[in-house]
C-alpha cells in the first residue's frame, strides 16, 4: 500500500489516537504509576494482538512526552479548522 | 473567660461518681449503630458513663471519652503548611466537640516560627456566629453548650503559661458565642491545661528539643487517643517501614506504646509544583507541560515542598494519614489503588476508544487485584463525560480514556465547559490508529491523484471518503449518499433506511462503487455487501497488509 507521502501528499499526519487523562490535580506520583502501568499493558504480546485487530499500534510514552503529543495535536487540529474554515459550534 | 468556663468539672464528677456506685449511669444517648469502640485511652469515666448504661439497654456507643491529640512539628517541617493544618485541626470545629488535635509539640527551633505563625494565621477578625457572614473559624463554644474542663480555672490562676491570645467576649457576642481561637505556649506537662482535655478551641504548645523527648512527652500523657476517628489509607496490619536514620525525613517510627503522633515533616525529595493561582481551587497540572509550548510559559509556578502528616500507631502496625492535612503524594502513589478505580468514558460502547479502554481496564484490574470499572457517558462529542471526571476527586481513582477528539474539541466547540490543557492532567497513550483511505476496486479511482481530480471534477459529490468506521449509535454526521445528499436530508434518510438499514453499520457501503452501480429495485441486501475494497493509501511506513487487488491498484502496490 502506498503511504499519502508517496502518493505526493505531504505533510498529511494524522491518526485516531487513544489516550487516559486524569482530573487536572492528580498527584504526579500516581500519574506516573498509572503511566507505567499502561505502557507496560500496552507491550504485553495478547494486549498487542487484540489491539491489532482493531488496528491499533502501541506507542508508549512517558506523561511528559504524551503532554507535547497532545498539545501538538491540539494545534494541528486547531490549523486544520482554521484552514478548512470550519465554523466552530 | 474565666466566668466562661465555670460550672464544669468537680461537681459533675462527684454525682457521676455517686451513679456508678449507685449502679446508675448517665445514660447520653441512644444509638443503635456501632461507630467505634472506645479503646483503652478514654477516660473511664467516659467509659462507664457512656458504654455501660447503653450496653444494658442492648445498645452501643461511641466513646472517646477525653483526648488530647498531639502533633509534634519537627524543625524541617514547612512550618506554614503546619500552620494551616494545625490552625484547622485545633479550631476548625469551632469547639463544639474533640479538638482533631489539641496539643502541639514543636521541637527545637521550630517552636518560635510555629508559634508566630498560628498568632498571625489563628487571630482572625472572622470570628463570628455563623449567621453574621463569612467566618473562619466557626463559632467557639456556645454558652448553651455543655461546659468541660475541670481546672482549667486552675489553669488560670497559675499562669506560668504564656496565653497568647484569645478572641474572647466580642462585642455582640456576649449572649452567644465568647471563646475564640485560643493559643497556650511554654506549656509544661504538669499545667492542669495540658494534662485535662478541654471542649473547646484551646490550642497547648509544649516546647521540647529533641524528637526522643517529644515522644516521650506523647507518650507520659495518659489522655492521648489511641483510637479515634481518623481516615485511614494504609491496609490494616501492613508492615510498618523499618526505622531507618539515614533517610531522615521519611519514616520515623514511634517508640513502642506511643499510640499516635502526628509527624509533620518535610519530604525534601518531593516537590509538588503548584501555579500560583488555582483554577476551581484545585492544583492544576497543566504546570508539567514542557516549557516549549506556549501555554507552559504562562502559568506561574512555584515550587513548595510537600509535606506529609503521618500517623503511626504502633499497637496496630497501622500507616495512618490524618484526614485534616493535605494528601501525602508519595504516601498514597505506594499505596495506589487502594480501592475501585473507575474509568470514564465519553463514548458510546463499541467505538474505539470503549474497546481500547476495555482491554487496558480488563488488566489493570488483573494488575492490581482492584476492580476497573467502566462507565460510558457519551455526548456532546465527549464534553459530558469529560467534564464528570474533571469535576471528579483528583486522587486517580477516576480516569478519562478519549480518542483524539480530546484534541480536536477545543478546536470544533466555540466554547468548552473545561480546557483541555488546565483541567485534565496527561496520562498515557493507548496506541494510534492510521486512517486509511479505501475506494471500490471496481471504481475508477486507482490512486489518490485520480481521485482528487474527480473530487474536484464533483465538487462534493466524490465517492472517496476519507473515514474512519464509526459506530452505529454514533450521532449521524453530514455523510452523503449517493445522490449527495446529506444524511440529515429527509429524502436521503428514507432512502438509506428503506434500502440499507445497517447502512450505518456498514459504512463500506458508501463506497461500494455506487457510482457505477444502480439499485434496482427489488435487489435484496445481498446486493449492498460491498465489493471487494482497495486500499489506496494509508499513513506512515510501516504497511501492515498486502492485499492484492483485482484491478487497478496493482500498479501502485
Amino acid at each position: 500500500m502506498p503511504t499519502l507521502d508517496e502518493q505526493g501528499l505531504r505533510g498529511y499526519d494524522m491518526t485516531l489516537w487513544f489516550g487516559m487523562w486524569a482530573p487536572a490535580a492528580t498527584p504526579l506520583p500516581v500519574v506516573r504509576k498509572l503511566n507505567e502501568a499502561v505502557n507496560a499493558i500496552v507491550s504485553e504480546p495478547n494486549v498487542k494482538d487484540q489491539f491489532a485487530k482493531l488496528g491499533i499500534h502501541p506507542a508508549p510514552m512517558k506523561p511528559e512526552d504524551f503532554a507535547r503529543f497532545v498539545r501538538s495535536e491540539i494545534e494541528v487540529y486547531r490549523k486544520i479548522v482554521r484552514a478548512a474554515n470550519i465554523e466552530p459550534q | 473567660m474565666a466566668r466562661a468556663l465555670q460550672g464544669s468539672g468537680t461537681a459533675r464528677r462527684r454525682a457521676e461518681r455517686r451513679a456508678r456506685r449507685q449502679g446508675r449511669g448517665r445514660c447520653v444517648c441512644s444509638i443503635t449503630r456501632v461507630f467505634m469502640r472506645c479503646r483503652s485511652s478514654a477516660r473511664r469515666r467516659s467509659r462507664s458513663t457512656s458504654t455501660r448504661p447503653a450496653r444494658r439497654h442492648g445498645k452501643r456507643v461511641q466513646a472517646l471519652g477525653g483526648a488530647k491529640n498531639h502533633a509534634v512539628v519537627l524543625p524541617d517541617a514547612d512550618l506554614e503548611f503546619a500552620a494551616d493544618a494545625l490552625i484547622g485541626a485545633a479550631y476548625g470545629s469551632a469547639g463544639e466537640r474533640c479538638m482533631a488535635i489539641s496539643a502541639v509539640v514543636a521541637v527545637g527551633a521550630a517552636g518560635d516560627q510555629l508559634v508566630s505563625l498560628l498568632k498571625q494565621k489563628g487571630r482572625s477578625d472572622q470570628d463570628r456566629p455563623g449567621r453574621q457572614g463569612r467566618r473562619r473559624h466557626g463559632a467557639a463554644r456556645h454558652r448553651r453548650a455543655p461546659q468541660q474542663g475541670p481546672g482549667f480555672r486552675r489553669t488560670r490562676a497559675r499562669p506560668k503559661a504564656r496565653k497568647s491570645w484569645s478572641t474572647a467576649a466580642r462585642s455582640g457576642m456576649k449572649e452567644g458565642f465568647f471563646l475564640g481561637t485560643t493559643l497556650f505556649d511554654h506549656v509544661k506537662p504538669e499545667m492542669e491545661v495540658y494534662k485535662n482535655e478541654i471542649f473547646g478551641p484551646v490550642l497547648v504548645v509544649l516546647r521540647v528539643k529533641t524528637l526522643e523527648e517529644a515522644i516521650a512527652l506523647v507518650n507520659s500523657q495518659s489522655l492521648r487517643q489511641r483510637h479515634g476517628d481518623l481516615h485511614r489509607v494504609g491496609r490494616r496490619g501492613a508492615p510498618l517501614p523499618e526505622r531507618d536514620p539515614g533517610r531522615h525525613g521519611r519514616h520515623q517510627r514511634a517508640d513502642p506504646g506511643a499510640g499516635r503522633v502526628l509527624l509533620v515533616r518535610r519530604l525534601e525529595e518531593l516537590a509538588v509544583r503548584r501555579p500560583a493561582r488555582a483554577r476551581h481551587g484545585r492544583r492544576s497540572s497543566s504546570t508539567r507541560a514542557p516549557r516549549s509550548s506556549p501555554r507552559a510559559g504562562r502559568t506561574r509556578t512555584r515550587r513548595r515542598p510537600a509535606s506529609t502528616c503521618l500517623l503511626w500507631d504502633d499497637d496496630e502496625n497501622t500507616c495512618f494519614r490524618y484526614s485534616l492535612c493535605s494528601s501525602p503524594a508519595q504516601v498514597i502513589a505506594q499505596e495506589y489503588p487502594t480501592k475501585t478505580i473507575k474509568i470514564v468514558i465519553p463514548l458510546t460502547p463499541g467505538s474505539g476508544a470503549d474497546i481500547a479502554g476495555r482491554i487496558i481496564a480488563a488488566r489493570m484490574s488483573e494488575h492490581w487485584k482492584q476492580p476497573v470499572i467502566i462507565e460510558n457517558r457519551p455526548g456532546a462529542g465527549g464534553q459530558i463525560g469529560t467534564s464528570a471526571v474533571i469535576k471528579s476527586e483528583p486522587d486517580g481513582y477516576t480516569l478519562l480514556v478519549q480518542s483524539s477528539s480530546h484534541a480536536a474539541n477545543p478546536a470544533i466547540y466555540k466554547s468548552l465547559p473545561y480546557d483541555p490543557l488546565k483541567d485534565t492532567v496527561d496520562v498515557a497513550i493507548l496506541g494510534k490508529t492510521p486512517y486509511v483511505m479505501v475506494t471500490a476496486a471496481s471504481g475508477p479511482y486507482k490512486d489518490l491523484k485520480s481521485a482528487d481530480r474527480s473530487g474536484e471534477e464533483a465538487a462534493g459529490r466524490a465517492p472517496v471518503r476519507v473515514r474512519r468506521h464509526r459506530h452505529l449509535d454514533a450521532p449521524r454526521g453530514r455523510v452523503r449518499d449517493r445522490h449527495g445528499r446529506a444524511e440529515d436530508d429527509p429524502r436521503a434518510v428514507q432512502g438509506l433506511a428503506r434500502r440499507d438499514p445497517g447502512r450505518a453499520r456498514r459504512p463500506q457501503h458508501l463506497l461500494h462503487g455506487a457510482d457505477q452501480r444502480r439499485h434496482e429495485p427489488g435487489e435484496g441486501r445481498q446486493a449492498h455487501r460491498p465489493r471487494r475494497l482497495d486500499p489506496h493509501a494509508r499513513r506512515g511506513a510501516r504497511r501492515t497488509c498486502r492485499r492484492s487487488t483485482s484491478r487497478g491498484c496493482a500498479a501502485t502496490t
